[in-house]
């Protein structure tokens, strides 16, 4: 407007001196009100500002704004677990994050929250202003309309965590606030981590940005990585050892393995049967035994007398022996039948036997398939295009959508094995074994893996396997039994004799030393 | 004789004189090293007051050979007859020179050996007795021993051999263990140790023999006088020398073989 009014004087040809005077004082008064327009505006966008107040990350509540509303602290993950970043927890727990920011210099501006994946929010077209949004509205707040120029003002603002994930790939992205559901926590189609960014944007009442912002990243991680495959169990006294392949891919930081029935529990009685499960004397294949008489105590379990047993089982060489009588000596989880014979007295039969829970129908053998529904509860994220078509109550629904593998484990947590201070039970991708200790010997346990991302999320349940941990010998006990009488230093530490010894081989070592100093100061 | 005559012949062996004292300073630096590096050790070198071993061994524990196991192999059973790797060292002081002999001087050692193996069910179990735990065995050989070193055979005739003997008392301490940790059977817990004696004779090889400028450089910087690669049969029993009942018996009668450096 300046240079336009300079066009003009200069054009002019014919001046008079009160024309001079006109023009100087009108120049004066453009330059002066041009100034004071330059001040005004100076003076509005710097001191509109802002920040977040006290401290760097936000606050997580449950139920926010209701009665029973709940601080749980700037994170519920340990420091390993990406503490401030969103897990799929995070989400179907419906956090929401409780922003302390300091405002000045509002006049007349609203504070909009927005999010975008890859969008830039301060860019009016990006808030579909006008054309396709690639910023999402998380909360377009009204406290902000009474401040006036100049006044700093600390409020919360309070964004929840599924609305933050919901439309992270909707295209364009809703510019007017929908509440997100829980199906929000399947927004993301794969396990890979998306950041998301959050801006604060005082904005005018057209909608357009009319200040400084302040921006927000958070990452967000709703998928667990795929299960491990080729789970299978080593059977131990009292313990599994769980072997997979491990992962090999980019988020897995560890396993989790979870355990049917329970560790430490005792098998559901409704569910299961204690059976009397026997090997083929062949040591082919494990054999159910189909009729047993077996004398229980006042707890449930083998009474320890002799009972006789019918042995009718599936396998080959048992079936050419069918009918044999034997008896039985047993505790759970170890039975021996002995000085059986075949009903045909063709043959005498020496078969290795257990007490077991089983569950389902009776003769299921103890080891091979399993089939426990308890274990296989776990979404696995191959059907993306089904959420969108859930979660687009607004009505944009995308068709599209990518099979990928990975979800989240949805196995009761009683299931789980005992977890390390880390949260796992497994640490580190490379790892593909584990021991599960304190199972009961002849109980049939069903045991999966899930891999576990850095945000904590479980991924879907492996593959099922399922055996019966029973007694072993190892050297110790065939040793002793065979009559071995050594052993029991605890005693003799008692008295000191080991400390006694590593003293005389430290004293030894140092006069060593000693000795090769000496000799090297000689020869010099 | 003229004074020219003599002032001739003067300058005639003076050069003489010289060549022959060169030569035989030559000579003479010659016979020193030679002497210095050669079987006779004429040259100065460090003092030899020690030796180190670095062993390898073919352990057998003959723990089946205990008498109270009745004839039983809970050994064998469980971890085969295979022989297990034992690293060890051993360390000796030549404190007596033997002269036209050798060194005779005490001597520790000690080794280490695992034996590992699948523990076995105790009755049949998915067609197998062998189960998915596994058991072991850690023995920690140890022994204080006499060493009677021959060497005057490379110091004084210059054949690069140095036959040994070793005798002294034996000692161990062993765990055994399954996936659970220290294994206990009847409130009795794995861990011990076992007393007996240690013998052993080997022969070793002079290494210095391939390279004299080498060993000589060795001995100047490291102080090592000789090297030696020996082979040894080793027999410690450890079947409690008459002060020990039932000992689990790890020791064992095997090959050893080794790096053995003298300073």
């Amino acid at each position: 407007m300046l240079n336009l009014s300079f066009v003009m004087l200069h054009r002019r040809t014919a001046w008079r001196p009160s024309s001079y005077v006109v023009a100087a004082v009108a120049l004066a008064a453009l330059f002066a009100s041009s100034r004071a327009f330059a001040q005004t505006t100076t003076t509005t966008t710097s001191t509109l500002s802002i920040q977040i107040a006290g401290q760097a990350y936000p606050e997580r509540y449950l139920n926010y704004g209701l009665s029973n509303q709940q601080d749980l602290g700037q994170s519920t993950r340990p420091q390993g677990l990406n503490p401030f970043g969103i897990s799929y927890q995070d989400c179907i727990d419906d956090q929401t994050l409780l922003f302390p920011l300091l405002l000045s210099g509002f006049d007349g501006q609203s504070l909009e929250v927005w999010a975008t994946v890859a969008g830039d929010c301060t860019n009016d077209q990006d808030r579909g202003n006008p054309g396709p949004a690639n910023c999402w509205l998380l909360s377009s707040g009204a406290n902000t309309t009474g401040l006036v120029s100049g006044a700093s003002e600390q409020i919360n603002v309070p964004v929840r965590v599924q609305d933050i994930v919901a439309w992270q790939n909707l295209s364009p992205s809703p510019t007017s606030y929908v509440r997100a559901g829980p199906s929000a926590c399947n927004a993301q189609p794969s396990f890979t981590p998306v950041s998301i960014t959050l801006y604060f944007i005082p904005v005018l009442s057209d909608l357009y940005q009319a200040g400084n912002n302040y921006q927000y990243n958070v990452n967000t991680g709703l998928v667990g990585p795929e299960a491990p495959l080729n789970v299978g169990i080593a059977d131990g006294d009292t313990l599994f050892i769980v072997n997979w392949t491990p992962n090999n891919d980019s988020v897995t930081i560890g396993y989790n393995l979870y355990i049917d029935p329970p560790i430490g529990t005792t098998p559901d009685a409704s569910s299961s049967v204690l059976s009397l499960v026997c090997d083929t004397p062949d040591g082919t294949t494990a054999t159910a035994v189909t009729s047993a008489s077996i004398s229980l105590d006042a707890s449930g379990e083998p009474d320890g007398a002799d009972d006789a047993a019918e042995l009718t089982g599936d396998g080959a060489s048992v079936a050419s022996d069918a009918q044999t009588d034997a008896q039985i000596d047993a505790t759970i989880g170890d039975a021996t039948v002995s000085d059986a014979t075949s009903s045909d007295g063709a043959s005498s039969m020496e078969a290795s036997c257990h007490y077991a829970y089983i569950s389902g129908a009776a003769g299921n053998p103890a080891s091979g398939t399993c089939n426990d529904s308890n274990l296989t509860a776990g979404t696995t994220q191959d059907a993306a295009t089904e959420f969108f078509e859930e979660a687009g109550v607004d009505g944009e629904v995308v068709t599209t959508g990518t099979n990928v593998s990975g979800g989240i484990s949805q196995v009761a947590s009683k299931y789980a094995v005992p977890v390390s201070e880390d949260g796992l039970n497994a640490s580190g991708e490379g790892t593909g074994t584990f021991t599960i200790k304190g199972l009961t010997n002849g109980v049939t346990y069903t045991v999966v893996v899930s891999a576990v991302d850095a945000f904590g999320n479980v991924g879907p349940p492996s593959n099922e396997a399922c055996d019966y941990p029973a007694p072993v010998n190892d050297f110790w006990t065939l040793y002793r039994e065979a009559g071995g009488q050594a052993g029991g230093l605890c005693a003799l530490e008692a008295v000191g004799a080991p400390v006694s010894s590593t003293v005389a081989f430290g004293a030894v070592g140092a006069i060593c030393i000693g000795l090769a100093r000496r000799r090297r100061r000689g020869r010099r | 004789m003229s004074a020219s005559r003599r002032r001739i012949t003067s300058y005639c062996i003076a050069p003489l004189a010289l060549a022959g004292a060169l030569v035989g300073a030559n000579a003479n630096a010659q016979t020193d090293r030679i002497d210095a590096l050669g079987p006779t050790h004429q040259r100065p070198e460090s003092p030899q007051n020690f030796s180190i071993e670095f062993r390898v061994g073919l352990y057998k524990p003959s723990v089946d050979s205990d008498p109270s196991l009745g004839g039983g192999t809970p050994y064998a059973t469980v971890f085969g007859t295979s022989p297990l790797i034992e690293i060890g060292g051993e360390f000796s002081w030549e404190a007596l020179r033997i002269p036209h002999f050798g060194t005779l001087g005490p001597g520790i050692g000690i080794g280490f050996a695992n034996a590992s193996g699948d523990a076995l069910f105790t009755a049949l179990h998915n067609g197998t007795f062998q189960s998915g735990e596994k058991t072991s065995l850690l023995m920690v050989p140890a022994y204080g021993i006499a060493v009677l070193r021959a060497d005057a055979l490379w110091r004084e005739i210059g054949i690069p051999l140095e036959p040994y003997a070793k005798a002294g008392i034996g000692f161990a301490l062993w765990r055994a263990s399954n996936t659970l940790g220290t294994s206990t059977y009847e409130g009795v817990s794995g861990t011990g140790y076992s007393l007996g004696t240690f013998l052993a004779v080997g022969i070793g090889f002079n290494l210095n023999v391939f390279d004299r400028y080498t060993a000589m450089n060795f001995d100047d910087e490291m102080g090592i006088n000789a090297t030696y690669l020996f082979v040894e049969g080793t027999r410690e029993d450890l079947s409690g020398l008459g002060i020990q009942s039932d000992p689990l018996r790890v020791g064992s009668t095997n090959w050893t073989f080794g790096l053995n450096l003298e300073f």
